[in-house]
């Protein structure tokens, strides 16, 4: 949740259309969706996100899908609420099939990542870890590295393999100005 | 062309699994000796011991309940890597680690604390 207000307040959120937050294990919604105003699709099921929805995300002028779990979140009347099924859990589905994303880095406060892109996420302790090329972490990551798969496996899953414990996977233009 | 976004928090514990491996000496375990630390088509929860109480245990989502690390006889452990606090469900950890440079509560990162931990199993020859 720390990480999610943080990239929130990086991204400044005007460039967004589709934001997916699905099975992201969150508990509250943060304020600033409702700032998003080039959202068009939002998708929040499979969290532990309970309450009401913010009226003002219900007014974004894009806004054409918005996919909750009607057991757990109400909908106000002016929102065009589509009842997801909490059991379905496939997020990355969602995503058009068009999109090539890259997987940015994002000037967020942590250290400039030395390998590559898939250090995103990573808390500082395990970025500076990786600085000692003898390190454990150093080791683990040229292990995982070394994923015969790694070439053929979709962007999520490597996210899985190298980002760590709660950290978020995602990706973005690089620039992004607020 | 619009922008792309997307976002989830996963539960990798790959990294973090192979971080402790390399940290206690995992190419010198003896017990879990081809139990399948570090294979890549096994589950991390599956890795070493498979049956008893050395068993690693995840729950439904892959989260590590119950972690366990082997000794190795002559190995001195130096500390904990602080990737143990992202297993933020971990319930059980057992470290078969013998020796250790110092008093064993310094070498744990101050933030193990915040770790749902009911079962800390150390052992040390004095």
């Amino acid at each position: 949740m720390l990480f999610l207000h943080f990239y929130y307040l990086q991204l400044c959120v005007s460039n967004l259309n589709t934001f997916v937050m699905a099975w992201a294990g969150l508990g509250t919604i943060p304020v600033e969706i409702g700032a998003m105003t080039a959202l068009e699709s939002l998708l929040i099921y499979g969290n532990d996100i309970t309450g009401a929805l913010p009226e003002s995300l219900c007014s974004l002028p894009l806004l054409r899908t918005l996919q909750v779990d009607c057991l757990k979140i109400d909908c106000p009347a002016t929102c065009n609420c589509i009842c997801k099924d909490p059991t379905e859990k496939d997020p990355e589905e969602v995503i058009p099939a068009t999109a090539t994303p890259t997987i940015a880095q994002i000037d967020a406060g942590t250290p400039a990542p030395t390998v590559d892109g898939y250090l995103f996420g990573m808390p500082e302790f395990s970025l500076t870890a990786l600085t000692n090329p003898v390190s454990p972490q150093a080791n683990a990551y040229e292990w995982l590295s070394g994923h015969p798969a790694i070439g053929s496996m979709p962007e999520w899953r490597m996210h899985q393999l190298f980002a760590l414990g709660k950290s978020i996977a995602i990706e973005v233009p690089r620039i992004l100005s607020c | 062309m619009p922008y792309q976004f997307w976002m989830t928090l996963t539960n990798g514990p790959s990294f973090i699994a192979a971080t402790f491996y390399y940290t206690f000496n995992g190419g010198a375990w003896s017990r879990t000796e081809g139990k399948n630390w570090l294979n890549y088509n096994v589950q991390e929860c599956e890795w070493g011991e498979t049956t008893g109480d050395a068993k690693n245990v995840c729950n439904a989502e892959g989260q590590f309940l119950g972690l366990s690390i082997e000794g190795t006889p002559g190995f001195v452990g130096v500390g904990m890597p602080p990737e143990i606090i992202l297993l933020s469900s971990l319930e059980s950890l057992k470290l078969f680690t013998l020796e250790w440079a110092g008093q064993i509560a310094d070498l744990m990162p101050p933030l193990l604390a915040q770790l749902p931990l009911h079962t800390l199993f150390l052992q040390r020859n004095e």
